[in-house]
């Protein structure tokens, strides 16, 4: 099991006031660049780069260290992987706070209209083109059609397993190439990747078939 | 969901952590150290919520791309590393027999026992073949069809074929590259609707 490195033990433990500023200089210099990578991740330009860097030392600091303070060796992380999260969700507290939380809700709903879409595609194995499945229809009965194989395909897809569904996601919902599925899941080969996609919308098919859809097409 | 060690965190956060997952969980996720029995929450909530995924995303990237701290604190001692070297040395025949053996797809046939994977015969694993004479043969599995894949080593599909016979030949439209790797494998749908597959196979092309 990891321990906590000796060096934020230090930081941490060490009860001399000018002990612990030499102990935290050390700590900014052992990490400042893996911090600043980080924050490069959500800054939009230098200047950005340089005040959210600058807040997240601050937050780091701050209430003697409580942050640093939640870090625990479990055994499950290497320390600079967990300071890498905490410090983005840092960086990116500071961005939303200087540059405000923006949404777009129109194309928030379009992309979620385009995913969906493009999922009914892949799924049925059809070479279709995305403009050919409807998304909205005049036609009552088509739009009907629609809600049915949106509600199917949601159903088809409970049934599969927590991994079979993240696997799905990051491939169709955030178009992560099989690559980085690998890397990000641990598969040994993007071709496992794709060999595990393969099966899991073959059986996707097979469900969606026992209930009459053949085709994304309505 | 979304424990957290640091009520400082949670309370200066814009967004609930409860409804997310905590740093801990992602930064687990990124090293690969999620316990088994936790598996099945976390990959629940991540299918579920593109936040996580993306943090998750952003996660990977930054420390896969990170440079390497100044540190020189190693967590390992230099006699761990050598005992772990030797352990590896002394091992990997026997892992690699073992990879063999379930490469082979030995059938796990037991009095009444289905078989549990496709039985490929040939090309045997990591064969390098010539493209003249490159042919794929499994075994039967009573009542099942076939769908053969063939992919490159970056897992970009080359060719699929689906069958009833257990045989398959590359047709003469479909370009193999001498000198290159591919994989291959091979699932078989039963009558029943369950399938079953073979475990991933490469072969090499031979030069001509």
């Amino acid at each position: 099991m990891l321990s906590v490195p000796p060096h934020l033990r230090r930081l941490l433990e060490t009860a001399h006031a000018r002990d612990r500023e030499r102990a935290w200089k050390e700590f900014i210099e052992d990490h400042s660049r893996l911090v600043l990578h980080a924050v490069w991740s959500v800054a939009k330009d230098h200047d950005d780069a340089m005040d959210a860097y600058a807040y997240v030392l601050e937050q780091l600091r701050a209430d003697d260290f409580a942050r640093l303070r939640t870090y625990v060796a479990d055994g499950r992380s290497k320390f600079t992987t967990w300071l890498v999260v905490v410090a983005r969700r840092l960086a990116l507290d500071h961005v939303r706070r200087v540059y405000g939380r923006v949404r777009d809700v129109q194309t928030d709903s379009a992309r979620a209209e385009q995913l969906v879409r493009r999922r009914l595609r892949d799924l049925s194995g059809d070479d279709i083109e995305l403009g050919t499945i409807a998304a909205t229809s005049s036609d009552a009965d088509e739009m009907i059609r629609i809600a049915e194989l949106h509600a199917s395909l949601d159903m088809a897809i409970e049934t599969l397993a927590p991994a079979d569904r993240l696997l799905l996601a990051l491939r169709f919902d955030d178009g992560l190439s099989a690559q980085q599925i690998a890397r990000i899941l641990h598969f040994t080969t993007p071709f496992h990747v794709y060999h595990r996609i393969d099966a899991v919308t073959a059986t996707l098919r097979r469900i969606l078939g026992a209930r009459g859809i053949e085709s994304a097409v309505p | 969901m979304g424990q957290s060690h640091a009520t400082v965190a949670v309370a200066e956060r814009s967004v609930s952590l409860e409804s997310h997952l905590s740093a801990e969980d992602l930064a687990a996720l990124i090293d690969g150290g999620v316990a088994a029995e936790q598996r099945g929450r976390v990959d629940a909530h991540l299918a579920a919520c593109a936040v996580c995924r993306a943090e998750l995303t952003a996660g990977w990237h930054i420390v896969d791309s990170a440079p390497r701290t100044r540190s020189t604190w190693s967590p390992w001692p230099i006699a761990g590393i050598a005992a772990a070297a030797i352990v590896v040395l002394v091992a990997l025949p026997t892992l690699r027999g073992v990879a063999r053996h379930r490469a082979d797809d030995i059938t796990l046939r037991a009095a009444g026992a289905a078989a549990t994977a496709v039985r490929v015969i040939a090309p045997g694993d990591g064969s390098t073949v010539s493209p003249d004479s490159l042919r794929f043969v499994w075994r039967r599995d009573d009542g099942a069809s076939y769908r053969l894949f063939v992919a490159d080593s970056a897992g970009a599909p080359v060719w699929a074929l689906s069958t009833n016979d257990t045989t398959a030949r590359l047709p003469d439209s479909v370009r193999i590259i001498s000198g290159t790797r591919y994989f291959w494998y091979v699932d078989a749908l039963r009558s029943d609707g369950t399938s079953i597959s073979s475990a991933p196979r490469h072969l090499s092309i031979r030069r001509r």
